[in-house]
């Protein structure tokens, strides 16, 4: 076993771009360099306290100053060296639900208006400077924080729109969900690209006009024209820089996913599939779990809108990561999740296509399979999305969800459930081997069944253990 | 490019100028600075107008009823 002093020390993947300095991973501790071109913001921050105040507050992620023993590499060109808490789960904006990218947009406005208070600037805008501590946004890199220089421009406009801006409309105006779009290009949703969907009636409002059409033909035309005049630079009042961030703060907050559309999930809450009773025994069984488990991460597949993860939380769970497929169930996860101060991250995403890694030499962007390590999970009701939804084989499910967790819950609904008897309606019924008594023998190949529930005609609730 | 296109580039081209030595690795992109050189000429115009309007404002004050009044019995 490697003492500390021998593990490696590796510069994470994704932090290259910046010549202020670069963050380390040593084992489990996390390092930041500072370079001498962000020595200088650095000192200022924390000499003049505003650094400790936002820490205080939980805007921004805590450090202490190390030497570079700690660091146990030849830190050449750091003037200091920063270690910062582990974030328990590393997600990225293209899996977040739209109210949470929402809420990392408003946070990351209000803390540049209240940092240009103290003449504090970011240098970017972001959206991977932002993690999630449950439902609650935080800001990950001190780099980005120097000093206002009056008169200067938003230089994180651009990305600001890109990354933020651009999807939550892509939601709010045309109806699709930011994610796939996203994921595919992390870099964000382009202005040029967006302006060429949104529809007339929203693209000529007036917000829409300035930051979405107007500077997709400034920058056509820009790109096109080969000579600028050479004149002094106009400055652009501090007041004015202001009153834009609070003007797209404003429009943001009014951004919502059209009401015309209703998602899967919310045709299904009014469809409900169980009984008070079975309701309850379904409570019972999954409390009984948790509180025999404790686990340190819950791994919570089809979340739907956040209940059992928050029954789990309850119950002893110290983290729970929802995932679901469904936008309007993330979304109630994700709300649920603020309203009661859970420790609940929800991430939407498919199942049966989690992010890969991806990015500069596809190192960049973590794969999700890797970041989300549980010691346990609960599968309710997922199974069947999965094999005849998805038409992936039972044993590759099982087998899948063994190595998610080592332990957990699978609530198996057989074809006689009204929901499936939907799912097969005008399809040919080409899975013979769906059935209780075969995932038993597949389950029963690596993993010991704890304890098994009937709570219905058609639902089954197996408490597993893998051996 | 149309009249009123060719008068908005020009002017937003002439009010950015030599782009700023960027602060960091990120680049601003052409579409964003040329926006805020809108609004910073909007800004810098508006204060012009409404220091002229004040002025305005001050000089017809001075020509009221009341201050003529007042001038004739402070002789």
């Amino acid at each position: 076993m490697t003492t500390e002093t021998e593990q490696t020390v590796s510069r994470v993947a994704a932090s290259y771009r910046d010549p202020s300095g670069q963050v380390f991973i040593r084992g489990e501790r996390i390092f930041r360099t500072v370079t001498d071109v962000g020595a200088k913001d650095y000192e200022y921050l924390r000499d003049s306290g505003i650094l400790s105040e936002l820490q205080s507050s939980g805007d921004l992620v805590e450090s202490k100053e190390v030497t570079s023993d700690d660091l146990g590499l030849d830190a050449a060109g750091a003037i200091y060296i920063l270690e910062h808490p582990k974030i328990d789960f590393i997600s990225y904006p293209y899996e977040w639900p739209f109210a949470a990218l929402k809420a990392a947009a408003l946070f990351h406005l209000k803390l540049q208006i209240d940092l240009l208070d103290k003449n504090i600037m970011f240098s970017d805008a972001s959206a991977y400077n932002i993690q999630f501590i449950g439902a609650r946004p935080i800001f990950i890199d001190v780099l980005s924080l120097r000093t206002y220089k009056d008169g200067e421009y938003w230089h994180g406009h651009k990305q600001f729109c890109e990354q933020f801006l651009n999807p939550l409309l892509l939601r709010a105006c045309c109806g699709v969900p930011h994610n796939s779009w996203f994921r595919g290009n992390p870099e964000g949703i382009s202005t040029a690209e967006l302006s060429q969907l949104i529809p007339a009636r929203h693209k000529l409002s007036p917000q829409c006009l300035m930051h979405i059409v107007l500077p997709a033909w400034l920058q056509k035309k820009g790109n096109k024209k080969a000579s600028v005049t050479s004149r002094k630079l106009r400055p652009l009042p501090k007041n004015n820089l202001l009153r834009m961030l609070r003007q797209i703060s404003n429009w943001i907050e009014k951004l919502n996913p059209p009401r015309r559309q209703r998602t899967i999930w919310d045709d299904y809450t009014l469809h409900s599939s169980y009984s008070s009773e079975q309701a309850e025994a379904k409570i019972a069984f999954i409390s009984d779990f948790v509180s025999s488990a404790k686990p340190r991460v819950l791994a919570d597949l089809g979340c739907n809108n956040g209940e059992y993860a928050e029954l789990a939380l309850a119950n002893g769970a110290k983290k729970v990561v929802g995932l679901d497929a469904d936008p309007g169930a993330c979304d109630a996860a994700f709300k649920r999740a603020c309203e009661r101060e859970l420790s609940l991250n929800v991430i939407q995403t498919d199942l049966a296509n989690l992010s890969p890694a991806q990015g500069w030499l596809g190192l960049e962007r973590q794969a999700l399979g890797e970041r989300l390590c549980a010691d346990s999970m609960l599968a309710l009701a997922l199974l069947h999305h999965l094999v005849i939804g998805r038409n992936i084989p039972l044993p590759a499910v099982v087998d899948w969800l063994l190595d998610v967790a080592p332990q957990g819950v699978i609530e198996f609904v057989d074809k006689t459930d009204p929901q499936i008897a939907r799912m097969l309606r005008f399809r040919e019924d080409i899975f013979p081997g769906y059935d209780l008594k075969h995932l038993h023998e597949v389950l029963e190949r690596r993993a010991k069944v704890v304890r098994e529930c009937r709570i219905s005609q058609s639902r089954t609730l197996i408490w597993f253990h893998r051996i | 490019m149309q009249g009123f296109a060719r008068v908005i580039f020009i002017g937003s081209v002439v009010f950015l100028a030599s782009i700023e030595p960027a602060f960091a690795y990120l680049d601003p992109g052409t579409g964003s600075m040329l926006l805020q050189g809108i609004l910073a000429a909007f800004a810098a115009t508006a204060g012009v107008v409404w220091t002229f309007w004040a002025k305005l404002k001050q000089f017809f004050q001075r020509m009221g009823p009341e201050d003529k009044h007042s001038r004739r019995s402070k002789r």
